[in-house]
């Protein structure tokens, strides 16, 4: 599992393992300040990068 | 005359083994098994018992129609004492035991008592103020242990405040848990004393210490993510519109399931967010920016991992307490394991 | 600066034909109230009633408090920049009604147009019983105007006039007309100390974050801002005004106007302390990495100010925790050795670990107890503000059962579970 948050912090004090930093609090996976297809390449990238940790071995709770 | 109300499972109330622990909560205006060891051991006093009995499985299943049972019989039988089992090193009987005494003791304020080995799971549901007796791992011990509980019973009628402190910490299972007490002086004051006491150098004690979450074994990476199923999982209360299996808002008791079979995105106007602990507005507006259905479907067109699953998971956090969202992720981890689901990503506001 | 400060301590409050304070007797009179208020009420109804430290009395549904606090001199108003233009504040001469509120309770005109973190949350005040501990308020007169906004007004002119009408008010009581009462006189500054003592800030973290979830300072709200330095004396001349409804976790303009922490340390400065003044800081904000910069920034404030230590306090609970923390953090970084005051979340049994957030460096804390416990809570006789209570959008409870709850029902039950010297602490 990774951990998509922006409290990243938190996160690795309740034993998360893979935790990756989300935009904003309100919209994780969102950046409603860029155009519609701007932000929907922006996600992509970003779950792209969320796929890469899931194949990431970590020993303790990381924040990538 | 003083009463004492008895719970015993299906076992000890001599009904059944096993194959009845789908018992219906009885009431029995009489003492019943190891409540008439009790009975006698306490017979130099006016005792009233009355028993209840519950199967184990009717108590998990129906907990809350057990409970409303429960407390018609309170108010009713209104007892002075209140004894669950002892229940040994038997889980769900413990946990019956535990939660029976510990909602006694919270709505009613009645001395409450039971019996359960340390390694019994209910020793993680004893309330306040319940004397949770320290027993052996079998049964077998029944004699001595009935022999202590009504040691307990007789101090906590006769409300001998020393002897009973000294009973709990030579007889009752050490379970330190956190409640609210009466300091000296308001906050604004021990702030102070404690800020000057820190900036002389001089000892102090930090009220709130800091606690460790105890680690789980670490997920293995995945080998190979084309072959891999994925799920997204989120605890940010998203949900369709009208929010049809009425999700709670703030601290989730339950967490859902819902299609996105053949979903390219998530649309505006279908699904909404029911949160209090972040302004919804944005993800209202477009609820990718939650589940990201658009991205994950391009990258699974893409080849990047091999199958998108055809349901998201959703509860709702905020205010919600760490143990009651552990076991709806468990609940859900285990529903994506049997589904073949190989990896998530969880959004969480 | 320095302010002189006039504290009326009343002993009854009932209706009278005038507003006016005998001895120790406030007389409020209805008509006085509604002449005051008739402008902004034109879609808002309204009722009026007293309620007496320990009179078997509910008040639910509870939006704001503030204490009668005027200029005494006409010229000049408190709570600067709510209805009325603002002035500064902080000198000169100020009265106050000390342990009277005007207390708003009542109901939006459109809470379905509302989104989940919008709505408001109940808070009760119970003047006597196992509740009054947890409420703010259960220890003072009240005068409570419970206002039910008709479907002509939106949410935010319904916000905005409760606010106008509780600082109408109390400035209107506060400059009530006074005789046969000699009230308690202080000169409130921070004048340099001579001995050498140890220089300390309070940082006060509110939270203010959109309509109906709001903190304004001299009327402006304080949701894009840097951490500030503000003076006492403004504190006490209400220039921190509270639009916050989330009801268990803000604190309410009145203890705004009469903060425990900065009475405190005025009490103690020159003796103990050298008290340099409050740094006004805000929580939620929406990115980790804004967390941090406002912890950055108030570590920095305090080290320019010159501080060897802080007092850190917070309105709110959840992630702005973290936000609290990073401040907590960056001061200790900086060299300033930092206490930190929070409520515990332990769980109704006490085994769930007490913090959202807590990093090495918050090594030094104050408890305000475990607000999860669940409370016994008999029915009282009257019920005002309101036909039910609340369960925090979940269910709705009728006022006149018992309630079995935890202290997040009681209006400002974080400070006030603090104020009443509660604390966690393990038990086996």
């Amino acid at each position: 599992m990774v951990l998509i948050t922006c409290l990243a912090n938190v996160a690795t004090q309740v034993g998360a393992y893979r935790i990756m930093s989300g935009n904003k609090f309100h919209y994780p996976v969102g950046n409603p300040d860029l155009p519609a297809a701007e932000e929907a390449n922006w996600r992509a990238a970003l779950l792209s990068a969320a796929l890469k940790i899931l194949q990431t071995p970590v020993d303790v709770p990381t924040v990538f | 005359m003083v009463k004492i109300l008895h719970y015993l499972n299906q076992f000890f109330a001599g009904i059944g083994g096993e194959e009845k622990a789908g018992q219906e909560f009885l009431f029995l205006a009489k003492a019943v098994g190891p409540g008439m060891l009790l009975r006698d051991l306490l017979k130099n006093r006016d005792i009233e018992i009355a028993t209840i009995v519950c199967g184990d499985n009717y108590f998990h299943e129906h907990e809350e129609a057990v409970l409303a049972s429960l407390a018609e019989v309170m108010t009713q039988f209104a007892p002075d004492l209140f004894i669950a089992g002892p229940a040994f090193h038997a889980g769900r009987y413990g946990l019956a035991c535990a939660k029976t005494a510990s909602f006694v003791r919270e709505r009613w304020g009645v001395p409450v008592l039971t019996g359960l080995y340390e390694e019994n799971p209910g020793t993680r549901e004893i309330g306040r103020h319940v004397f949770a007796i320290q027993t052996g791992s079998s049964a077998a011990s029944m004699p001595s242990t009935i022999k202590r509980c009504a040691d307990l019973a007789a101090l906590l009628l006769d409300r001998d405040a020393g002897r009973l402190e000294a009973f709990k910490e030579e007889f009752c299972l050490k379970i330190p848990r956190r409640f609210t007490v009466q300091a000296s002086a308001p906050d604004s004051e021990r702030a102070v004393d404690m800020l000057l006491a820190k900036l002389r150098g001089a000892a102090f004690e930090s009220e709130i210490p800091r606690i460790a979450v105890v680690p789980h074994p670490v997920p293995a990476a995945i080998q190979d993510l084309s072959q891999a199923t994925l799920a997204m999982v989120t605890e940010g209360g998203l949900v369709p519109m009208g929010n049809p299996d009425r999700l709670e808002s703030s601290r989730g008791t339950k967490y859902f399931k819902y299609s996105i079979k053949e979903r390219d995105d998530l649309k505006p106007g279908e699904f909404e967010a029911m949160h209090t602990g972040y302004d919804t507005s944005t993800v209202n507006a477009d609820p990718d920016r939650l589940i990201p259905v658009d991205a994950m479907r391009s990258l699974e067109r893409a080849g990047h991992f091999a199958r998108l699953h055809d349901y998201y998971y959703v509860t709702t956090g905020t205010g919600a307490m760490p143990a009651k969202m552990q076991e709806l992720g468990a609940g859900i981890a285990e529903e994506l394991s049997a589904s073949g689901v190989n990896g998530v990503v969880l959004t969480a506001t | 600066m320095e302010l002189e400060l006039f504290d009326f301590h009343i002993d009854d409050i009932q209706w009278g034909d005038q507003t006016a304070l005998v001895g120790g007797h406030l007389s409020v009179s209805l008509a006085g109230i509604q002449e005051q208020i008739k402008d902004l009420t034109q879609n808002i109804k309204w009722t009026a009633e007293l309620a007496r430290p320990g009179e078997s009395k509910r008040i639910v549904h509870v939006l704001d408090t503030m204490i009668p606090i005027g200029k005494v001199h006409d010229d000049l108003r408190t709570f600067p920049g709510i209805d009325a233009p603002a002035q500064l504040v902080g000198t000169g001469q100020t009265e106050r009604l000390r342990n009277a509120l005007v207390t708003v309770a009542g109901s939006f005109p459109h809470p379905e147009t509302l989104t989940p973190i919008e709505k408001p949350r109940e808070g009760l005040i119970d003047m006597t019983g196992a509740g009054a501990r947890y409420s703010h308020g259960s220890d003072y007169y009240h005068l409570v105007l419970t206002l039910e906004g008709e479907p002509a007004l939106s949410n935010i002119a319904f916000d905005q006039a409760l606010r106008n009408i509780g600082v109408r008010i109390a400035r209107y009581l506060a400059g009530a007309e006074k005789s046969g009462a000699a009230p308690e006189r202080k000169q409130i500054n921070l004048a340099p100390v001579e001995k050498k003592l140890p220089k300390i800030v309070l940082i006060y973290q509110i939270q203010s974050q959109i309509p109906l979830v709001r903190t304004f300072y001299y009327g402006e709200e304080i949701s894009k801002t840097l951490p500030s330095f503000v003076h006492p004396t403004e504190f006490i001349d209400g220039a921190v005004v509270s639009g916050n409804y989330k009801s268990e976790r803000k604190i309410p303009t009145s203890l705004h106007c009469a903060n425990p922490f900065i009475e405190e340390m005025l009490r103690r400065h020159g003796g103990e302390l050298d008290f340099l003044g409050v740094i006004l800081s805000r929580g939620y904000n929406d990115s980790f990495e804004h967390k941090k910069k406002m912890g950055l920034w108030s570590a920095r404030l305090a080290r320019c100010l010159g501080a060897d230590g802080a007092v850190a306090m917070m309105e709110g609970t959840g992630n702005s925790t973290v936000d609290f923390m990073q401040t907590v953090k960056a001061c200790e970084e900086e060299g300033i050795k930092t206490v930190a005051v929070l409520h515990e979340d332990n769980g109704a049994r006490g085994y769930e670990r007490p913090l959202v957030d807590h990093p090495r460096e918050a090594d030094a804390m104050i408890s305000r107890g475990n607000r999860s416990e669940k409370l016994v809570l008999a029915p009282l006789d009257q019920v005002i503000g309101g036909e039910d209570i609340d369960l925090h959008l979940k269910l709705k409870h009728d006022p006149h059962q018992p309630l079995f709850f935890d202290p997040t029902i009681f209006f400002g039950a974080h400070c006030q579970m603090g104020a009443s010297g509660f604390r966690a602490a393990f038990e086996n």
